[in-house]
C-alpha cells in the first residue's frame, strides 16, 4: 500500500509534467493543420493521450483516467485512418486538451472551477459510434477501469511469453526467439552464451528499436518558483550596490597591487553573476506564440474565414513576467485582426524580434484596412483634436491611436473602424503600463499593422539620474530628448501665465520637477532642463543637477506608499539611496494643468 | 483591550519609553538615508533602501503627533512588520529587550479613544512604558490614503 505521503509527491509529479504534455499535445495539433509531418504528429498526440491517461490512473485520479481512455479510443480510430481528421474533430480534441488543462489546474489548486466535461463526454462518445467503433466504449466515470486497460497488451498468455521474451532480450543483449522457447534449459543457457560471444550488437541496437518514451524537454531543466529568482535579482542588485561602494575605498588604496587584482576579479564575477540572473528571468515566446495560434485558428473556425497564420521570431527571449501580461493584449489585437482586418481569406502574420533594447511584436493582416479619414471625422466629432484641424496636421500614426481611445467607436457599430475600437483602450493601457507603445498603420484594402514595442524586461529601466529639490530622480533615457543648460533660457510668461520658453523654432511649457511634483510652490528656473516629448509634444522640466546615466532596478512602491501621480516606481542608486522613476507622460499633463494658474495651491 | 505578558521591545520618544511586542520586530537598524516622497502622508518620512528591498519609513514621533526632531547618534529605525510588509519606524533611541507579566500591564485609561495608539501600560520599578499599537500606527488604510488637509 502506498502511503498517503508518497502518492501526493506523485500526484504533484503527475501534475507537473501532465501540464507540460498538454502543451506538446496542442503543438502538435497546431502543427498538424499546418501540414508537418501528419502520422508523426498523430502518434506524438496518441502517445500522449495514453502515458495521460496511464499517469492519471497511477495516481488515482479515476474520472481523468477514463475521460483520457475515451480520448484515447478516439484517437486510436484516427490513428489507423488520419484521413478522417478534420478541422472539427481537432477542434474537439483541443477541447479536450482544454478540459485536461482545466482539470489539471483544479486539483493544483490553481482553479476553483472543475472541470465541466459532459458535452464533451457525449460528443466524443457521438464520434466513436459515427466512425463505426467496434469496441466497446467503456462508460465514463467508472469506479475505476479495469486492470488490462490500464496495461495494454497483458491478455493472453502467449502475450505474455512474448514480453518476458523481449524482456530477457533487452536485458542480455541477445536475440532469442519464440522456437527457442521450445528447446531445454540447458540448450537455452547454450544458446544464449554462444549468442552473448557472436553477437556484437550493442544493446543500444536493440534499445533503438523500442520506441523512446515522450520527451517533453530536451535540455535538463529544474522549476523554480519565480519569487525566488526575484529574491536572486534583489540580493545582486545590492551586491552590485556593495561592489560600486567598494570601488571607492579601493580607488583610494592604488598602491596594493593584490587589492586592486582581487577587485578586478570580483567584479568580473559579479558581472557575470548578474547577466545570468537577468537571464534567468528570460523565457522564449514559444508558447505565447501557440497561443495566438489557436485564438487565430479558432476564430477563423467560428467565422468560416480562411486565414493563415505567419508566425516569426518564437524563439525571443523575453521577461516572465512580461508574457503574463502582454498576452491579452495580444491576442485581443489578433482576434481584431481575424474578426474585422480580414474579409473571408487572408493572412496574419506575427513577428517578434530584438531592435536595439526593445522587443518589437508586429502583427499584420492584408485585410480591409482602417479608413483614415473617417477616423480622423470621428475624432473631429469627438473633440478630440480641434474644429478648425486638418488631417494633414497630424501623422498617421498619431491619427490611429484616436481608436485606442476608451469609446472612440460606440456610436456606429457597423464599421470597420468602431468594431477595431472595442476594447483597444484596454490593450493601450495595460501596454503603456508596460512602458511600451503601439504604432499603427493601416491602409484601405491593403490591411493592418500593429506594433507593440515594448522593453526587454519590466524591471529594468535606462535612466538618467537627476537632482531636485534634494530628491534623486529617474527619467526614462528614452522619453529625453535633451539636456540643456537652464541659465541660457528665457522663462516667458503669457497673459494666462503659464511658463514657456523657445526651444529651437518652437514655444514649449515650462515646469520645474518640484513643482510639478508638488514639492515646491512656484515654478523658478533651473540649472538643467530636460527636454521631454510625450506624442509628439515638447516639454521643458527644470532640475537642480545631472547626475549620471544609470541602469536601474524598478521596484514599485504604490504598494508602500500612495504617491504623487508623476511617480511609475522607485529604484535603487548606485550610492545605496532610494530614487524615484518619472512618469514623464503624468509629469507633462501636470504640467500642463498646473501652468495655468500661477500657484497650484490654488486648485489643491 | 486585551494585552498579554510577553517580550517587549522598549524604545524612546522625547525621553519617554514605549514599547512594542517583540513578535512584531524584524530588525534594528541605525539612521540611514531616507528619500522623501512627494505627496505622501505627512507621518511617512519617505522611502529606505533595505538590502535592495524599498521600504516605507514613518517618523514615529509625528505618527504620535509629538514635534519631529534631528536625527541623533542614537536615532534608529526599528524594521517592523505590518500589515503592507515591512515597515521602518525612527523612534529616538532603542532602549532593551523587557519580559512583562501580564499582572504589570494594565489598559490604558484613554484606549477607549479612536485616537490613542498606545494600548496599555506596561510597570516597571519607577518606570512606565507606553505599549503601542504598532500595526494600527502602520495600518494599510492611513499609509495608502493621502491624508486630506
Amino acid at each position: 500500500m502506498i502511503d498517503d505521503e508518497f502518492l501526493e509527491e506523485l500526484r504533484r509529479e503527475f501534475l507537473a509534467e501532465g501540464a507540460s504534455l498538454l502543451d506538446l499535445w496542442e503543438e502538435s495539433f497546431l502543427k498538424l493543420e499546418t501540414g508537418h509531418n501528419r502520422s508523426e504528429e498523430i502518434s506524438t498526440i496518441f502517445r500522449v493521450a495514453h502515458s495521460f491517461k496511464g499517469g492519471s490512473s497511477a495516481v488515482g485520479y479515476q474520472d481523468l483516467a477514463a475521460f483520457a481512455h475515451s480520448v484515447e479510443d478516439l484517437l486510436s480510430i484516427i490513428k489507423l485512418s488520419p484521413d478522417i481528421l478534420n478541422a472539427e474533430l481537432v477542434s474537439l480534441l483541443l477541447k479536450c486538451g482544454d478540459a485536461f488543462k482545466q482539470k489539471i489546474s483544479f486539483l493544483n489548486g490553481q482553479d476553483s472551477k472543475d472541470w465541466e466535461i459532459t458535452v464533451l463526454a457525449f460528443d466524443i462518445n457521438d464520434r466513436l459510434l459515427m466512425l463505426g467503433d467496434d469496441k466497446e466504449t467503456i462508460p465514463l466515470f467508472s469506479e475505476s477501469p479495469k486492470e488490462e486497460e490500464i496495461c495494454p497488451g497483458s491478455t493472453s498468455e502467449d502475450d505474455e511469453w512474448q514480453k518476458v521474451l523481449k524482456e530477457t532480450n533487452e536485458r542480455l543483449g541477445i536475440q532469442l526467439t519464440e522456437e527457442h522457447l521450445s528447446l531445454s534449459e540447458d540448450e537455452i543457457v547454450q544458446e544464449i552464451s554462444k549468442q552473448k560471444q557472436t553477437l556484437q550488437a550493442p544493446v543500444e541496437l536493440v534499445k533503438s528499436a523500442i520506441p523512446t518514451p515522450i520527451q517533453t524537454k530536451q535540455s535538463v531543466s529544474v522549476k523554480v518558483d519565480a519569487s525566488k529568482i526575484d529574491k536572486i535579482m534583489n540580493l545582486v542588485g545590492e551586491l552590485v550596490i556593495n561592489k560600486s561602494q567598494l570601488a571607492n575605498r579601493v580607488e583610494q588604496h592604488k598602491d596594493d597591487l593584490l587589492l586592486e587584482a582581487t577587485f578586478s576579479l570580483l567584479e568580473k564575477t559579479i558581472r557575470e553573476l548578474q547577466d545570468e540572473t537577468l537571464g534567468m528571468r528570460m523565457i522564449s515566446m514559444k508558447n505565447l506564440f501557440m497561443k495566438c495560434q489557436r485564438a487565430v485558428r479558432d476564430v477563423s473556425l467560428k467565422l468560416d474565414k480562411k486565414i493563415e497564420f505567419i508566425q516569426n521570431g518564437e524563439e525571443v527571449e523575453i521577461d516572465r513576467s512580461m508574457v503574463e501580461l502582454i498576452t491579452d493584449p495580444l491576442l485581443h489585437i489578433l482576434r481584431n485582426s481575424a474578426d474585422h482586418g480580414i474579409a473571408k481569406e487572408g493572412v496574419i502574420t506575427l513577428k517578434a524580434e530584438h531592435i536595439g533594447s526593445k522587443i518589437v511584436l508586429t502583427i499584420q493582416d492584408n485585410g480591409r484596412g482602417i479608413d483614415i479619414d473617417r477616423v480622423f471625422r470621428k475624432a473631429r466629432e469627438n473633440q478630440l483634436v480641434p474644429q478648425n484641424s486638418n488631417i494633414s496636421d497630424y501623422t498617421t500614426n498619431e491619427i490611429f491611436q484616436f481608436i485606442m481611445m476608451p469609446g472612440f467607436s460606440t456610436a456606429e457599430k457597423v464599421t470597420d473602424v468602431s468594431g477595431r475600437g472595442v476594447g483597444l483602450d484596454v490593450v493601450k493601457t495595460t501596454i503603456e503600463q508596460l512602458n511600451g507603445k503601439i504604432e499603427i498603420d493601416s491602409t484601405i484594402n491593403k490591411g493592418t499593422k500593429f506594433k507593440l514595442i515594448l522593453p526587454l524586461t519590466t524591471s529594468i529601466q535606462e535612466g538618467l539620474h537627476v537632482k531636485s529639490h534634494n530628491g534623486s530622480y529617474v527619467f526614462p533615457t528614452e522619453k529625453v530628448l535633451e539636456i540643456l543648460a537652464g541659465d541660457k533660457l528665457n522663462l516667458l510668461k503669457d497673459p494666462n501665465s503659464l511658463v514657456m520658453f523657445k526651444y529651437r523654432n518652437l514655444i514649449i511649457p515650462y515646469a520645474s520637477l518640484d513643482y510639478a511634483l508638488g514639492v515646491a510652490a512656484d515654478i523658478t528656473a533651473k540649472k538643467m532642463v530636460l527636454i521631454l516629448e510625450v506624442d509628439g509634444k515638447y516639454f521643458g522640466i527644470g532640475v537642480d543637477e545631472f547626475v549620471s546615466q544609470v541602469h536601474v532596478v524598478l521596484k514599485p512602491i504604490n504598494n508602500i506608499v500612495k504617491t504623487s501621480t508623476g511617480i511609475s516606481a522607485s529604484c535603487i542608486l548606485s550610492h545605496g539611496g532610494v530614487g524615484f522613476v518619472i512618469d514623464t507622460d503624468e509629469v507633462c499633463k501636470l504640467v500642463i494643468k498646473f501652468n495655468q494658474y500661477q500657484n497650484r495651491k490654488q486648485i489643491a | 483591550m486585551k494585552v498579554h505578558g510577553g517580550q517587549y521591545l522598549t524604545f524612546k520618544l522625547q525621553n519617554r519609553s514605549y514599547g512594542i511586542e517583540i513578535e512584531s520586530v524584524r530588525e534594528i537598524n541605525r539612521m540611514s538615508e531616507i528619500a522623501e516622497v512627494p505627496e505622501a502622508p505627512d507621518f511617512v518620512a519617505g522611502v529606505m533602501n533595505l538590502r535592495g528591498k524599498v521600504i516605507a519609513v514613518v517618523d514615529l514621533r509625528k505618527r504620535l503627533k509629538m514635534p519631529s526632531a534631528e536625527a541623533t547618534k542614537e536615532t534608529c529605525i526599528v524594521v517592523v512588520e505590518a500589515e503592507i510588509g515591512h515597515v521602518g519606524v525612527i523612534v529616538d533611541s532603542v532602549q532593551e529587550v523587557i519580559h512583562l507579566q501580564s499582572s504589570q500591564i494594565e489598559p490604558s485609561p484613554i484606549s477607549e479613544s479612536d485616537y490613542s495608539f498606545v494600548k496599555a501600560i506596561g510597570k516597571m520599578e519607577n518606570n512606565l512604558i507606553m505599549l503601542v499599537d504598532i500595526s494600527r500606527c502602520l495600518s494599510k488604510k492611513d499609509m495608502l490614503l493621502l491624508e486630506v488637509a
